[in-house]
This record gives structure tokens, sequence and C-alpha cells, in this order.
């Protein structure tokens, strides 16, 4: 698996400075609107979208079928894709706390608090790992190209329940307390956890009756 | 004999194509040449050797293992060859070598890098900027360089020049030189399979043809040109098969010795296209299909 994840990183090295720009591009557009969260949640969805880059140059060079020839099982494949995601998504919450630390530091918070900062921050990291479990069966299973255009759909259909849920809560007359906003959290960061290991046993299926 | 590769009763059904029971063995040593036309079996049988796609009947024993290409002990010890080089654009070949070590316990990081100077291969430059035959040529040094047992190559010579063809043949033949080495090499140039191979493997529509020894086919097979009435008189047990004009009539036959002799018969040897042509057509024939 290490031989791997060291092909993927070789491959994203290629787009480091592009993605140096981003992260500059991105983070004065947020000092501009005075606003850091979108630049720490910009960040995440950036650095895990960086699995489709990977994914594409695997699949453009048809590595996948040559890595089955070397000491490499189907399950290999699955599980380096899912710890690179892993990795993506932590590069991107550092990133984002990062720039949220500075970002309060240097102009304050407006009125919000480091760790509310962080608790928002978390639950749209949790969101983003939710979608990305859905949609990895289905790159394993129908290619990148077309399971691309899958994820602004999940991300509708996600934001959907979660604001339909709040609406829903609301003319049910539940008061929305600090308490219930940190049980979602909790649930939402249980269901994201066990949501991307079953989606790994999902994608090693797929992989285990896939024929190159 | 101890076999490198066996299949037993190999069956794959695709729609529109089958395997059918294919069964072969390739010697500890040899070289085997697969041969057959364009989609006549030659990569699905491969990839099903290599457990890339699942088999609907048969048994495959790898280097002694049941189900080999499963098992990482037995990839550790093969090496494999594609037509083409499904290394990522943007590595380059010290990236190459550092993947590789970590992938094979066997990593020979000096043997890969020599290769890769031998090939003349830049270690600076991308993938990318790779010619079709560098991309091969890196492929192969990455398929000789972890103590490798059995070379598996499918068309790997294909679409290239014959310089680069006659290079990597070569290798080929170096590899060979331990006795415990085996190639398998599947193509449709019969010349470097002609050179190389020890045994002949012939497949058609998903049916093996042949499976002989390249000295049995060299002696043993002759292409008799005589007279339509004088070809009726030639045992049917020797005809492999024949081709009419309104001249003369071919015919491929075995034990070519036997006619040596007939005063009104030319004998002479049949090339490995011959052997290919000639058989493709018979089984044809026997089909009931045209051409």
């Amino acid at each position: 698996m290490k031989g791997l994840l060291i092909k993927d990183l070789c491959n994203l090295r290629q787009i480091a400075k592009q993605t140096l720009i981003v992260l500059a591009v991105l983070a004065a557009w947020c000092l501009f609107l005075n606003n850091s969260q979108i630049f720490s949640m910009m960040m995440i969805i950036y650095c895990m979208m960086l699995i489709f880059t990977a994914m594409s140059y695997d699949e453009m060079a048809n590595f996948d079928k040559y890595a089955l020839t070397l000491p490499v099982t189907r399950r290999d494949l699955v599980k380096t894709k899912y710890a690179l995601l892993l990795i993506l998504f932590a590069v991107g919450i550092l990133v984002g706390l990062l720039g949220e630390g500075v970002f309060y530091l240097t102009r304050g918070g407006g009125g919000i608090s480091l760790t509310e900062h962080a608790i928002s921050l978390f639950s749209v990291a949790c969101l983003y790992l939710m979608a990305f479990a859905v949609l990895m069966p289905f790159i394993f299973r129908l290619g990148m190209e077309k399971a691309r255009l899958l994820l602004a759909l999940i991300f509708v259909i996600a934001f959907g329940v979660i604001y339909g849920g709040v609406i829903l809560v609301r003319n049910m007359g539940i008061e929305i307390t600090d308490q219930l906003v940190a049980g979602v959290i909790a649930a939402g960061l249980v269901l994201a956890v066990a949501g991307f290991f079953l989606s790994y046993l999902i994608s090693v299926n797929i992989v285990q009756k896939k024929e190159w | 004999m101890e076999y490198a590769i066996d299949v037993q009763g190999l069956t794959k059904h695709y729609p529109g194509f089958a395997l059918e029971h294919v069964s072969f063995s390739v010697p500890s040593g040899s070289i085997v040449g697969f041969i057959g036309e364009n989609g006549a079996g030659k990569s699905t049988t491969i990839k099903a050797v290599l457990d890339l796609i699942q088999k609907d009947g048969g048994e495959i024993t790898l280097l002694g293992k049941k189900d080999g290409a499963a098992l990482r002990e037995v990839k550790e010890q093969i090496g494999v060859v594609f037509d083409e080089s499904y290394f990522p654009d943007n590595l380059r070949v010290p990236d190459v070598d550092t993947i590789m070590r970590c992938i094979f316990r066997n990593w020979e990081s000096e043997k890969f890098l020599s290769y890769c100077r031998r090939f003349e291969l830049p270690e600076k430059k991308m993938v990318k900027t790779f010619s079709r035959g560098m991309k091969m040529k890196l492929s192969i040094a990455v398929a000789l360089s972890h103590q490798t047992k059995l070379l598996i190559l499918d068309e790997a010579t294909s679409g290239l020049d014959p310089v680069v063809r006659n290079e990597i043949l070569d290798i080929f033949q170096e590899f060979i030189q331990e006795e415990d080495h085996t190639v398998f090499l599947s193509s449709h140039i019969t010349s470097d399979i002609e050179r190389i191979a020890d045994y002949i493997l012939l497949i058609h529509k998903g049916k093996m043809l042949l499976f002989e020894d390249k000295d049995t086919l060299r002696y043993e097979y002759g292409i008799v040109r005589c007279t339509r009435e004088r070809a009726e008189q030639i045992e049917k047990s020797q005809i492999v098969g024949l081709r009419e004009n309104q001249f003369e009539t071919e015919i491929l036959v075995k034990h070519a010795g036997k006619l040596q002799n007939a005063a009104d018969l030319v004998v002479d040897r049949a090339s490995l296209d011959d052997i290919l042509l000639f058989t493709v057509k018979k089984d044809r024939k026997e089909r009931g299909e045209r051409g």
C-alpha cells in the first residue's frame, strides 16, 4: 500500500504549484470578505477533491490493471484510495484550522469564539466526509468521469436533507439548543465514520468483482 | 517436468466470444510463443492467467500454486508487460524505482537503474515525454528487476520498430539463460516468436488449435505444392490444411519427411505464418465460415 500511496503523491506533486495559487487566491478573497469560514470550508473540499485528480491519473494510465500484476491485492487498491482521501481530508482540516487561527488572531473572531469556529468547521468536514463516502463506490463502479457528475447531486441532496431537518425541527416547535446542536454534530461524526467504513466495504466488494 | 504455467479447461464466456476449455502447460525454463489473430483470445487467456478477469471454469496453476496470480508470494516472482505502458504520465524513473521498492520485497534497485541506463531512459524526464519504445523498455526494466522467474508478455513487442523489437528479444533471451526462468510471450508478429520461442501455442476463436515445440514444427511440417489430382493421393491424416488456386494446390502437411522423396511433389519448409494461416483456415472451414 505504501508504494501505491507514494505513486499517488508523486502524481499530486504535479499540481502543487496550482494548489498554492488556489490557497493564496482563496485567502485573499476571504480577507476581502472578512470571512475565515469560507476559507476553511473551501480548503477542505479542495483538498478532498484532489482524490479525483489522483484517481483520474490512474484511470488515464489504466494503472489498476497493471498494479494487480504486482504484489498488490484488489483490497490494497481500494485501501490506498481511502487512506489518501483521509490524508487529504486531514490536510484540508489542518490548513483550514491554521487559516482560521491566523484570521482570528489578526482580525478577531467577529463575536464568534475560536471553539465555535472549530465546531462549525468539523461539522462541515463531517458532511464532506459523508458525501465522499457516498461517492467513492460510484467512482470505483462507474469510473471517474461519470462519478464526478454525481458529486454535485450528492451535495444538493445532503444540504437538502440538513436544511429540511432544520425546518422540520423548527416547525415542530423544538428549540434549537446548544445541547441539540452538540448532539447532532456528535451523531453526524458517528454517521460520517460509520458511513466511511461502510463505503470502504462496498468499494472493496465492487473492485473484487471488477474485470480488467 | 515442472510447469511455470498450467492451464486446464479454462473457460470464459462473453457475449459474442468465448474461451472454450483452453488447456496448455508452459514448461519451466522455456520460451512459449502464444500466437493467434487479433481477437483470437490471447489477451483474454493472459488476463485469466493473471486473475484480471474471473474465469467461468477451469484451473490455473502459476509457479506450482493454484490460482497463483491471487497470491503475493507468487506475484513477487512474476514480471508482466502489456502492449502499453501503464505508468502514470507524471512519474520519472527514480519515482518508479521508489514505488517498486515499496511494492516488491525483492526489488533490485541497482539492476533496474542499470537497465534504465542500458535502455537510455532519461532519469529526469517524465513518462509522458517518453516514446512508445521507451515506455515499453521501462515496463520491461521493472518486469526484470525483482528476482523474476516468470515473464508474461502480452503483445509487448507490437507497435515497436524492428530495432527496438530486436533489442527487447535479445533481453528475453538473456533472461532465459537461467534454467528456472520462463517466458510466456503473446504476439501476432510471428517472426518474433519464430526467432525466440521453444514452443508455439496457437489459439483461434477462443479454442486452442496447436501446441508444439518449435523444432517439431520446423522439421515435421512442410508445404507441399502439387496438382489437385496429386494432392488427393496424399494421406488425409498428414494434411493439416490446404489452399487451392487455378494453377496448383498448396498443402500444409505433418511428417513432411515422408513426402520428401516423391518426384512429383515440391516440399518446402513451413514458416510459422504458413502454419498459422493453414491451421486457422482449416478451423474456419470446419466451423463452416467463409474466408
